[in-house]
């Protein structure tokens, strides 16, 4: 049961980063796809940067500024040179693969993936105190820095979001632009911030994602996980809340399929949980409000 | 005695009988205004690119030379041109009916690989029918399978108005892993080396084009696609009703069109086309359903798609040009020192600028204002 | 308060010009304005009105001419060097956030900060709203979500917003075009509370009887231009419309008709029409009435009590929980919008860029749009491009359709023009019931003559023409009878003969309802 948790937490641990970080755009309103490409590319930066200086503060760095130079050009294309921020999203998507890819034929001579011979680990925080914790404890214990950061950045993005003067602008923005421009906000300015702080989050995710455990990158080794992100944002209702519980809920639709994956089950069709569970749970929480609706207009109309 | 502020007089209707002269005026017009901005976006790329591979090669000349020249160098090269054009043209079009109608199927990747392997077990299903009709069959099975798959999400966003691009990016991993089962289990060619099916029963083979060895009627039935497409779109009722219901969803249902059934309709033959296009390449070009066959030709179609404006006839010159860069890639990493993912890579570039705004939107805003 | 003979004007305009593009929307403004004065602005559609206004706000900069505040020149560079300079703008369409709270909103991009500004100070907030909504006395919280609130409740927090920051120089720009006659009273309260604290208050409108009831000097705007500034005093509502104008007006005036009942049948009945929204409130209550053939039938109201939710329902675009639909005869209730199209209903939307068009395709698509299936244009399922060009051109000379070719994207014409493109479409199917919304709503005066005759004209050709319109004027000049909606009910039905101004305003805010209940 622990070691479910600790697995858990550790494959929900890049879907919640990249949900979060496509909740601050979208509470700007822009659909936020290339959060998978901010993360692919993270993911690569941390490990060649790890490799090449054998410094866990220097890959970390780097991912996030990885994941920030992403976004930022995400950011100018979409805002300031009005480029269709779907496209351009796919796009990132697409050039973060490409430019990985590249990097690994060109620089590394292996198309096949990045694996250094020694990787510095990522910083785990474990203590016995952490252990004692009932049920969270040990699935806590021993995950890496950025797992605790994920979870401390909840709060911490609601409080931006609903206390700051910046969040109160970012949802303006969002909601009605027209009230936001009258009441003096600079959009366009928002808008980017927005975006780079998904930069810097889908950069952590990409991090944890090559860092925590696996010390290696492969092309494409993202696999979707952006994109689980942003339908757990979706799912969540774009609250740092929902997207914990989304995030939560895929995580442990994939580590379960981890752990069936042993079993009798065709292991292609256990992966497939967490994608299967975005669709279904989006779809339901779409027919949930339908259905609650109908519910109070049938109580309405027969009173 | 009326004071309106329009000071252009009305004219009489037979002024309107635009010489033939004058129509084609409009229409080069129309024709540039309309492809200036992908042509910019295409050359930036290319000379972005250029200046890579001046960077990371020896001889860049040499490689751009292979990358865009190569596949005119003998009949074979250009058949194999021909045959990346195929799936990228299917794709592309059936994306064209769907963005038309403004539901953003960008799941074209999955419709393509559930096409394929139906397309595959059909053909491996029925080892001793005859050619023709066992070709027929298959494509039919390949086309509903990816239209089948392209329902879900129409369904989705028509009935509880989930977002679509989601579904679609999920279904994509979704119908991967499917195939990727399926071809590892039930179809396994248990002699084979890696995930593939059987071998397709000879018969199933599509013909090829005379004097093109590597290219056969694949290529002409996706060509063929291209003016029926036109037609359909643009001079058909149905295709106003569509092209209706994706520019002002709520202006075709006040003049009564079935603006949902018509997003359903435009998911299935999107899905139909991109299935279409996985039969072909099985029956075509890989005579066997294996995984990892596409190079991504989903996405990349969608390039060409939207690099065409959406539109069937630029979308031929589009996935031409594309094709032959990603088929020049290879040409050019034999022939020099240049990874073949530069392609990938420009790719990626030539779609975060694809719809930049080169110039200020003046005339928009302009007319938003005085409308106001 | 005789505020001509006041000393230096606190704003003061002199030659302004502003053109977009090849139009020109401001030919030549001068403007002074007195401390402490509520100054109406008056002009039709099209005017020139809201270009100044936006100039004032700082949206828009003027070619030429100048602007002076408090005797200094001053550049109006943009929203914020508006505020700074003391004039608060409160727009047409309301710019407030909808899931925020009143304080929220009020301090929008400006928020009192505490924990070194990075926090917003949420309880200064709150007081800071309370003190401002008790000092002018209105009744509101700071902790209600603007969602939550009337159309007149929000209005007062734009009000509040724009106050918050010391504005001397309030703008009003169209202020009682979504309110009812009774919010338009406590506006009016509102406006004179502003002035006893000494703010400068400008009130945009069309409508005279509040340019009455409120202003202290009228400047009348024409074209583009100013035509001239008058005391309110001994000024009467002719005057100001002649000004406005610039020559008699012409409402078209209905022919003279055989009274209703020699008609025949009703063509469109109507009986216990329900419908409810998405949260299950009844926005159409029990509505049931009959139009005959060649008859107008006028729905008068003020916006938001259900008039849209009615055009809808009845051209099938809106499910409805009971009651019955009839065309000639036939119940139609079930029928898709295409069905009942294609049996004789048109539809003129109250909103032609929401409904009506689609601004990106052609004039000529757009005009064969509903027009596929019933004429000529296709043959062997093709559409012939010579017979929609044909078609099309046809339709814009009959029309007079300006600054139109074929093949022109619809979305550049003007508002006028454009709302011929929609009523070229619904008349050629020469429907036989016309169900048509605010019709010449951002129309200049000629179009809507236009308009107006042509809608006159399909009810002698026998159509059956549900009339839904805000502007009173329009309803009395066109029907035959006028029906009044109230919170989504038809609260009465009278004969054009026996209808007044006054009289349907009465109903209009509920009057005589709660005289009958």
């Amino acid at each position: 049961m622990n070691q479910f948790l600790y697995a858990a937490l550790l494959s929900t641990t890049p879907v919640l980063l990249a949900a979060l970080a496509a909740m601050f755009t979208q509470q700007a309103n822009i659909l936020n796809v290339a959060v998978e490409g901010m993360m692919l590319t993270a993911a690569f930066v941390a490990i060649a940067v790890g490799q090449a200086t054998g410094s866990v503060a220097a890959a970390l760095l780097a991912a996030l500024l990885a994941g920030l130079l992403m976004a930022l050009v995400f950011g100018v294309v979409t805002l300031i040179l009005h480029a269709d921020p779907l496209v351009a999203g796919l796009g990132i998507n697409l050039l973060a693969a490409g430019v990985t890819v590249f990097l690994l034929e060109r620089v590394y001579h292996n198309p096949g993936g990045l694996r250094p011979d020694s990787f510095p680990d990522l910083w785990r925080v474990e203590a016995g105190w952490l252990k004692a914790i009932p049920l969270i404890g040990p699935a806590l214990n021993g995950q890496s820095i950025i797992v605790f950061l994920a979870i401390l950045l909840v709060p911490v993005s609601s409080i931006i979001l609903y206390r700051t003067p910046l969040g109160y602008a970012l949802r303006a923005a969002g909601e009605d632009e027209a009230a936001a421009r009258a009441a003096g906000i600079n959009v366009p300015r928002v808008r980017l911030v927005a975006v780079l702080f998904s930069g810097v989050l889908g950069g952590l995710a990409g991090a944890q994602l090559s860092m925590a455990t696996l010390h290696f990158f492969l092309p494409d080794m993202t696999s979707g996980r952006g994109f689980l992100g942003l339908a757990a944002m979706l799912f969540g209702g774009a609250t740092p809340g929902g997207a914990v519980a989304a995030s939560a809920l895929f995580g442990v639709a994939g580590a379960a399929g981890d752990r069936l994956q042993s079993g009798a089950i065709p292991n292609q069709l256990v992966l497939a949980l967490p994608y299967l569970a975005a669709i279904v749970a989006l779809s339901l929480s779409k027919a949930g409000v339908l259905r609650r609706v109908r519910i109070r207009k049938k109580v309405k109309a027969t009173a | 005695m009326s004071t309106t502020t329009d000071l252009t007089a009305p004219v009489a209707a037979d002024a309107y009988q635009e010489t033939r002269g004058a129509a084609l005026r409009r229409r080069v017009r129309e024709t540039w205004s309309a492809s200036r901005r992908p042509l910019i976006a295409v050359v930036l790329t290319l000379v972005a690119g250029f200046l890579l591979v001046v960077v990371v090669s020896d001889n860049p000349v040499l490689a751009y030379q292979q990358l865009l020249l190569a596949n005119f160098a003998s009949p074979a090269n250009f058949g194999n041109l021909l045959m990346r054009t195929a799936p990228l043209l299917l794709i592309a079009i059936g994306i064209v009916f769907s963005f038309r109608a403004g539901i953003f199927n960008v799941g074209a990747e999955g419709q393509l690989y559930v096409g394929a392997i139906s397309a595959a077990a059909v053909a491996l299903s029925l080892p001793t029918m005859p050619a023709v009709p066992l070709i027929l069959i298959s494509m039919a099975a390949g086309a509903a399978a990816g239209a089948a798959l392209a329902w879900i999400p129409g369904q989705l966003k028509v009935r509880l108005n989930v977002d679509e691009v989601v579904t679609t990016l999920m279904l994509n991993f979704l119908a991967m892993l499917l195939t990727s089962y399926l071809v590892s289990k039930p179809l396994r060619d248990p002699t084979a080396y890696g995930a593939t099916s059987k071998p397709l029963p000879t018969q199933s083979f599509l013909s090829q084009i005379p004097g093109l060895p590597t290219a056969n009627i694949g290529f002409l039935i996706a060509l063929l696609m291209v003016p029926v497409a036109w037609l359909v779109l643009f001079r058909t009722p149905w295709g106003a009703e569509l092209r209706a219901s994706g520019s002002n969803l709520r202006f075709a249902e006040a003049i009564g069109v079935r603006a949902k059934s018509q997003i359903i309709r435009a998911m299935l033959v999107s899905g139909g086309l991109a299935g279409l296009a996985g039969a072909i390449y099985v029956l075509g070009t890989g005579h066997r359903f294996e995984q990892n066959f596409s190079p991504g030709f989903g996405l990349i179609a969608l390039t060409v798609a939207l690099l065409a404006r959406l539109h069937p006839v630029a979308v031929l010159l589009t996935s031409l040009f594309y094709a032959a860069m990603l088929n020049g890639a290879a040409y050019m990493q034999i022939t020099t020192d240049v990874p073949r993912s530069l392609v990938s890579l420009l790719t990626g570039l030539l779609v975060v600028l694809m719809t930049v705004e080169f110039r200020r939107r003046h005339r928009a805003r302009v007319q938003k204002e005085a409308g106001a | 308060m005789d505020a001509s003979t006041a000393g230096h004007p606190i704003l003061h305009l002199q030659g302004i010009r502003k053109t977009f593009g090849s139009k020109v929307a401001i030919e030549s403004i001068d403007l002074a304005v007195a401390a402490g004065e509520v100054h109406a602005i008056c002009g039709e559609n099209g005017a020139g009105k809201s270009t100044l206004m936006n100039i004032l706000a700082g949206i828009h900069q003027p070619d030429t001419g100048t602007i002076s505040v408090r005797g200094q020149a001053v550049d109006i560079a943009g929203p914020a060097a508006a505020a700074r300079l003391g004039i608060g703008m409160v727009h047409q369409h309301f710019t407030l956030v909808p899931s925020m709270t009143v304080a929220e909103n009020i301090f929008l991009g400006r928020q009192p900060r505490r924990w070194g500004g990075l926090v917003a100070d949420r309880a200064a907030m709150r007081q800071a709203a309370a003190d401002l909504i008790n000092r002018y006395g209105f009744e509101l919280r700071p902790d209600q979500r603007v969602r939550d609130l009337t159309v007149g409740q929000r209005q007062r927090v734009e009000i509040i917003k724009a106050l918050a920051f010391d504005a001397e120089i309030l703008i009003l720009d169209e202020p009682t075009a979504v309110l009812t006659p009774a919010e338009v009273d406590d506006l009016m309260k509102v406006i004179e509370v502003l002035r006893d604290r000494g703010r400068t208050v400008l009130f945009i409108t069309h409508k005279l009887r509040e340019v009455k009831a409120v202003a202290d000097r009228v400047s009348v705007i024409r074209h583009g231009r100013s035509v001239g500034t008058r005391d309110n005093e001994g000024l009467s509502e002719s005057e100001i419309a002649d000004l406005m104008v610039g020559r008699a007006v012409f409402l078209a005036d209905r022919k003279q008709v055989p009274p209703h009942t020699d008609r025949g049948d009703d063509h469109l009945t109507v009986t216990g029409l329900t419908s409810v929204n998405a949260t299950g409130r009844a926005v159409l209550e029990d509505i049931t009435f009959g139009i005959r053939p060649g008859e107008v039938l006028g729905i008068a109201g003020v916006e938001g009590n259900g008039q849209t939710e009615l055009a809808e329902a009845l051209i099938g675009l809106r499910a409805v929980t009971s009651g019955r639909v009839t065309l000639a005869g036939t119940d139609v209730t079930g029928w898709s919008a295409g069905r009942r199209r294609g049996a004789g209903m048109a539809f003129i939307p109250e909103d032609r860029l929401d409904r009506g068009l689609s601004p990106t395709m052609s004039v000529a698509e757009n005009l064969a749009a509903s027009n596929y299936g019933r004429s000529k244009l296709v043959r062997r399922g093709l559409i012939s491009q010579a017979a929609l060009r044909r078609f099309a051109a046809e339709q814009i000379r009959r029309y007079d359709i300006r600054g139109a070719a074929p093949e022109t994207p619809v979305g550049t014409l003007s508002g006028g023009n454009m709302q011929k493109v929609v009523l070229a479409r619904e008349l050629a199917r020469e429907p036989q019931v016309l169900v048509v919304s605010q019709p010449t709503r951002g129309v200049d005066i000629g179009a809507s003559e236009f308009v107006h005759r042509q809608i006159l004209a399909a009810a002698e050709r026998g159509c059956a023409v549900l009339l839904i319109s805000s502007e009173l004027s329009e309803v009395l000049a066109l029907s035959d009878r006028i029906g009044v909606m109230l919170r989504g009910r038809i609260v009465d039905v009278l004969d054009a003969a026996d209808a007044t101004e006054t009289r349907l305003g009465l109903l209009m805010s509920g009057g005589r309802a709660e005289v009958a209940a």
